[in-house]
C-alpha cells in the first residue's frame, strides 16, 4: 500500500504537482504510523503477556490432559512438550515460595484432542477461561514469551525488530521530507527534491520487499 | 571496457554529483559552494581529500593508542606481577582503580588490553588508514575524478566511523571496562562475559564493543560501495582497466571484500546482542553452565557458528590489511627503480584470484573445532591455493627490483623492507595451513609472529611508505629526509626484535593468552641462545618500547613538515601516474585540466625519450608508436 502511495508521491513531484505530493506523502507516513503501532502496541506485548512451559519428558504423561498426546500419536502428529496460555499468578516467576504456575489455558492445551487445533492458527486465538495448574517441579523451562523463550522467538524479535527500525528510519526520512523544509527544496530545485522521494522510496520498496519475505516465514509457517 | 563508454557514463555522473551541490553560477547556490565556513571545509567536509586527511590523522591517533595498550601489557608479561614504575602510579586514575591497583596490572585488564589493542589495531587503525585514508586520498586523482561518486555517503562513513571509534573508547570507562574476549569475540564466553552486578546491562565492556563494532562496519560498507562506483565509474577518459595504477586495483578488491564479507559479520554482531541483551540462545548451546549453574536459557544455538560468521570476515579482513599495502608498495617500487612495474598483467590477475579465494579458506582459523577430515581438506586445499597468486605478487616485486636504477629515499627504503617482512609473514603461514601442524600451533605465539610479520613490519611499513610518498601531494612539501631514516631504521630493527622470538615462544608452546608471560610454565627448562621462553619476554618487550621511543621522530617530522618542510613541484618524485599532473595540494575539484590518459600506469625509461619518466597523460608520438612495436622487449631493460 505505502509501497504505491510513495510512487505516486514521486510521480507528484515530477509532474510538478506539490500539494499532490503531500498528501500522498502523508498516507505513506501513516500507513508505516500504523504498521509501527500494531507491531508496539499490539502484536508484541500480546507475546510479552503471553507464557509457556515446557514439561520434563518424566512429566509428560501427568500433563496428558492439556498436552493430547495420545491423539497426536495417533494422528501421526509430532508430541507436544509445551503448555501455553495466560499466566494469572505472575510472582510464580519469581517467587521460589509459590510451587505452581496457574495458568489460562490457550485453546490448544485446553481442547486438546480437538482435530481444529492439530495445526496453529493463523489468526490469533485468545486463552480460555479453563484454568490449568502446572508444578514448577516438573517444568524443564518457563518463560514469558520473550526471545529467550525459543529459536522461534529469539529469530522473531530480531527480524521483527530490526524491520521495525528499518521502517522507523523510513518514516523519519519521509516526514523530513514531507515537512515544510522539503517545500523551500522544492521550490528552488524542484528535481532535486524528486530524486530524494525517488531513493527513499527504493529504500521502502527494499523494506517491503524484506517484509514480503518476514510474512510468510514467522506468521504463516 | 572502451574510452568512449566511460566518457559518456563519466560525464552523466559528474552531472548527477554537481546536483548534489547546484552549481548555477551568480545564484546563492554557488555562493554556498564556494564560501563554505571552517566547519565545512575541514571538518563536516564531503570533499574526499579532506576525509581522506581526516582519516588518516585518526587512524594513526589509534594506532599509537593501541600499540600503546601493547606496550603496558609487555610490562606485565615482561614482569609479571611486578608494579609498573611511575605510569603505574596515575594509570588507575584514568582507567579506574581496578586495572592496576598498587601500578599491578588485574588479569582483567590484561584481557581487556589484549581484545582492545587487536580491535583497535586492526578495525580503528589499519583499515582506516590504508583502505579509507589513502584510497579516498589517492584514488580519485590516480584515476584523474573531480571527487568520489557520493561525497555525502563518503562523509556519512567517516562519520560512522567516527561514531563507532567513540563507542570503542568510552567502553574502557564503563564499570568492568573495556571487552575482554579476545579481537574475536568467542561465544560462548563473550555471549556470557561481563554480566553480572558489577556490570550495567547494556553499558559494559562487551555489549558497547559490539555497538561500535555495528558503527565500523556500517562505515567500512558506505565507503566499499562509494569505491566501487568511483572506480567503476569516474575513470578518466582512456584509463581503461589495464592502464589502471596497480594501486587502484588493489583498492578495488579491498571494496569488495569489505563490502561481501562484512554483512554476515553484522548479522552476526545483532545476534550476539539479542544474546546478550535479550536472553535468545543464537550462539549458546542447550544445558549451558556457568560457575555451576544452569544458564536460564533455551539454548538450541551453536557456539562454532559464530567462528563461521567470524572468520568469513576475518579471513578477507586479513587480505583487506595487506592488499592496499601491496598497492602502495607497487607504486614505489616502480617509481624508485625507475623501471615498469615487473608482470603487470599476472599481478592484477592475482590480486583478483586473491579476492576470491580468499572467501573459501576462513575454516583455517577454526582447525581445532574438529571439523571432519572432508571440510578440513577443502580447506587446507584452498588455503595453499591461496598462496601461490601471494606469492606471484611478492616475486614480481623483486623482479621489478632487478636491473633498476635504485634510489633509496625514504618511501623506497620502507616499501623495500615490506618485501622481506610480508615473506617471512607468508612462508611462516604455510605450517598452519596443514591442520595437522596447526594443531599445534594454535593460539601460541607462534601465530602472533605469524599474523604480525605481515601486519606490523608488513603493512604498517607499507602506510609510512606511502605517507611518506604522498606527503608531498597532500601539503605541497616534503617530509625530511634525515629523520625520516632515524624513523626507518630502529623500527626495521625493533620489529624484528620484537617478532622473530616470538616463533621460537611459540615452538616451545606458549600459548597466546598467557597473563603471566609464561612464568609458571612447567615447561620453560627449555633454552634458545641461553634463554628460556619466558625469559624472552624481557627483550621483547624492551624492543617494543625502544619502537615507541622511534615513532618520536616521525610524529615530529610529520607535524613540523606541514609548515617547514621543503617546498616541492607537483611531481617530486618524478612519477609517471595522474595524481602527480595535479596541483599540490590539490583544489577542491582536483585537477586544472581534466587529465586525459594516453598510456599504462609505469612508463618509466622508455628509450628514446629525454626524461626516464613518461607521464600517463603525455600523448603517443606517432615516432614512439612504430618503435614500440618493434622493440617491446626494451621497455624492460
Ligand atoms: C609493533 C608493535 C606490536 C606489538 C609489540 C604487538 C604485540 C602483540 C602481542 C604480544 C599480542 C598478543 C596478545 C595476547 O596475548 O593476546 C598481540 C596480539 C594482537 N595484535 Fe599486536 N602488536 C603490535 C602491532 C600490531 C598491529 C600493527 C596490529 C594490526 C594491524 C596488531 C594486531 C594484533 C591482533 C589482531 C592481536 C590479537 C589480539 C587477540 O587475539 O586478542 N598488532 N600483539
Ligand atoms: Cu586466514
Amino acid at each position: 500500500m505505502s509501497s504505491v502511495t510513495v510512487v505516486l508521491a514521486w510521480a507528484a513531484l515530477k509532474m510538478r504537482k506539490y500539494r499532490a505530493y503531500w498528501w500522498y506523502m502523508l498516507a505513506t507516513i501513516l500507513c508505516g504510523v500504523i504498521f509501527l503501532t500494531v507491531k508496539l502496541v499490539y502484536e508484541w506485548p500480546q507475546k510479552f503477556e503471553h507464557f509457556g512451559a515446557y514439561i520434563k519428558p518424566e512429566a509428560l504423561e501427568k500433563y496428558e490432559l492439556y498436552l493430547g498426546n495420545k491423539h497426536a500419536a495417533e494422528k501421526g502428529l509430532p508430541p507436544r512438550l509445551e503448555i501455553s496460555g495466560h499466566l494469572h499468578n505472575r510472582q510464580a516467576l519469581t517467587d521460589p515460595n509459590i510451587k505452581e504456575y496457574e495458568v489460562g489455558l490457550d485453546p490448544v492445551n485446553a481442547d486438546p484432542t480437538n482435530p481444529a487445533m492439530d495445526r496453529p492458527h493463523f489468526f490469533y486465538v485468545p486463552p480460555t477461561e479453563k484454568i490449568g495448574k502446572i508444578e514448577k517441579a516438573d517444568v524443564e523451562r518457563a518463560t514469558m514469551f520473550l526471545p529467550t523463550h525459543s529459536a522461534y522467538f529469539a529469530s522473531y524479535f530480531t527480524i521483527t525488530g530490526l524491520h521495525g527500525m528499518h521502517v522507523l528510519g523510513g518514516v523519519l526520512v519521509f516526514i523530513y521530507m514531507w515537512l515544510p523544509v522539503s517545500k523551500k527544496l522544492y521550490q528552488h530545485n524542484p528535481e532535486h527534491l524528486a530524486n530524494r522521494v525517488e531513493v527513499a522510496g527504493l529504500f521502502w520498496h527494499f523494506v517491503d520487499l524484506v517484509w514480503i519475505f518476514v510474512f510468510p516465514l514467522f506468521y504463516l509457517l | 571496457m572502451d574510452a568512449s563508454a566511460s566518457l559518456e557514463t563519466h560525464g552523466q555522473d559528474r552531472h548527477q554529483h554537481e546536483g548534489e551541490h547546484p552549481p548555477s553560477p551568480g545564484s546563492g547556490a554557488a555562493g554556498e559552494h564556494h564560501e563554505l565556513g571552517w566547519w565545512r571545509k575541514y571538518i563536516f567536509s564531503t570533499d574526499h581529500k579532506v576525509i581522506g586527511i581526516q582519516y588518516g590523522l585518526c587512524g594513526l591517533v589509534f594506532l599509537f593508542f593501541g600499540f600503546s595498550l601493547m606496550m603496558l601489557m609487555r610490562w606485565q608479561l615482561a614482569y609479571p606481577g611486578q608494579a609498573l614504575p611511575v605510569l603505574g602510579k596515575w594509570l588507575p586514575y584514568v582507567f579506574g582503580p581496578n586495572t592496576m591497583p598498587d601500578g599491578k596490572m588485574t588479569s582483567e585488564f590484561y584481557n581487556s588490553l589484549g581484545a582492545m589493542h587487536g580491535t583497535i589495531m586492526i578495525f580503528m587503525g589499519v583499515v582506516p588508514v590504508a583502505f579509507a585514508a589513502f584510497g579516498n586520498f589517492v584514488v580519485p586523482l590516480q584515476i584523474g575524478a573531480p571527487d568520489m561518486t557520493f561525497p555525502k555517503v563518503n562523509a556519512a562513513s567517516f562519520w560512522a566511523f567516527g561514531v563507532g571509534g567513540i563507542i570503542m573508547l568510552v567502553s574502557f570507562f564503563v564499570p568492568g571496562g573495556a571487552a575482554k574476549s579476545g579481537w574475536t569475540s568467542y561465544t560462548p564466553l563473550a555471549a556470557i562475559a561481563d554480566k553480572g552486578d558489577a556490570y550495567h546491562p547494556f553499558f559494559n565492556g562487551t555489549t558497547l564493543w559490539l555497538v561500535g563494532f555495528i558503527f565500523l562496519i556500517s562505515s567500512s560498507l558506505l565507503g566499499a560501495i562509494n569505491f566501487i562506483t568511483t572506480i567503476i565509474q569516474l575513470r578518466a577518459k582512456g584509463l581503461t582497466w589495464m592502464r589502471l595504477p596497480f594501486f587502484v586495483w588493489t583498492q578495488f578488491v579491498t571494496a569488495f571484500l569489505l563490502l561481501l564479507a562484512f554483512p554476515p559479520l553484522e548479522a552476526a554482531i545483532v545476534m550476539q546482542i539479542m544474546d546478550r541483551v535479550a536472553a535468545t540462545s543464537f550462539f549458546l548451546p542447550t544445558g549451558l553452565v556457568v560457575n555451576g549453574a544452569a544458564l536460564h536459557i533455551s539454548g538450541g544455538g551453536s557456539p562454532i557458528l559464530w567462528q563461521h560468521l567470524f572468520w568469513f570476515l576475518g579471513h578477507p579482513e586479513v587480505y583487506v590489511l595487506i592488499l592496499p599495502a601491496f598497492g602502495i608498495v607497487a607504486e614505489i617500487l616502480a617509481n624508485n627503480s625507475r623501471k615498469p612495474l615487473w608482470g603487470y598483467k599476472s599481478i592484477v590477475f592475482s590480486v583478483l584470484v586473491i579476492g576470491f579465494l580468499s572467501f573459501v579458506v576462513w575454516a583455517h582459523h577454526m582447525w581445532l573445532t574438529g571439523m571432519g577430515s572432508t571440510v578440513s581438506a577443502f580447506f587446507q586445499t584452498t588455503t595453499l591455493l591461496i598462496s601461490i597468486p601471494s606469492v606471484i605478487i611478492l616475486s614480481a616485486f623483486f623482479i621489478s627490483l632487478w636491473g633498476g636504477s635504485i634510489r633509496f629515499n625514504v618511501p623506497m627504503l620502507f616499501a623495500t623492507a615490506f618485501l622481506p617482512m610480508f615473506g617471512i609473514g607468508g612462508l611462516t603461514g604455510i605450517p598452519l595451513a596443514f591442520n595437522s601442524a596447526d594443531l599445534y600451533l594454535h593460539d601460541t605465539y607462534y601465530i602472533i609472529a605469524h599474523f604480525h610479520y605481515i601486519v606490523a613490519p608488513g603493512t604498517i611499513f607499507g602506510l609510512f611508505a606511502g605517507i611518506y610518498y604522498w606527503y608531498p601531494k597532500a601539503t605541497g612539501r616534503i617530509m625530511n629526509e634525515f629523520w625520516g631514516k632515524v624513523h626507518f631504521w630502529p623500527s626495521l630493527i625493533c620489529m624484528n626484535v620484537i617478532f622473530l622470538p616470538m616463533f621460537l615462544q611459540g615452538m616451545l608452546g606458549m600459548h597466546r593468552r598467557w597473563y603471566d608471560g609464561g612464568q609458571g610454565w612447567t615447561l620453560s627448562g627449555e633454552h634458545i641462545w641461553g634463554l628460556s621462553g619466558f625469559q624472552w619476554n624481557s627483550p621483547i618487550s624492551w624492543a617494543a618500547w625502544i619502537m615507541g621511543l622511534a615513532q618520536i621522530p616521525f610524529i615530529i617530522n610529520f607535524f613540523w613538515s606541514i609548515k617547514h618542510g621543503k617546498k616541492v613541484n607537483d611531481n617530486p618524485w618524478e612519477a609517471t601516474t595522474l595524481e602527480w599532473t595535479a596541483p599540490s595540494p590539490p583544489p577542491h575539484g582536483n585537477f586544472i585540466v581534466t587529465p586525459v590518459a594516453y598510456r599504462g600506469p609505469y612508463e618509466y625509461s622508455l628509450p628514446g625519450r629525454e626524461r626516464d619518466f613518461t607521464m600517463q597523460n603525455e600523448p603517443v608520438e606517432a615516432t614512439e608508436r612504430t618503435r614500440r612495436k618493434t622493440a617491446e622487449p626494451v621497455l624492460v631493460g
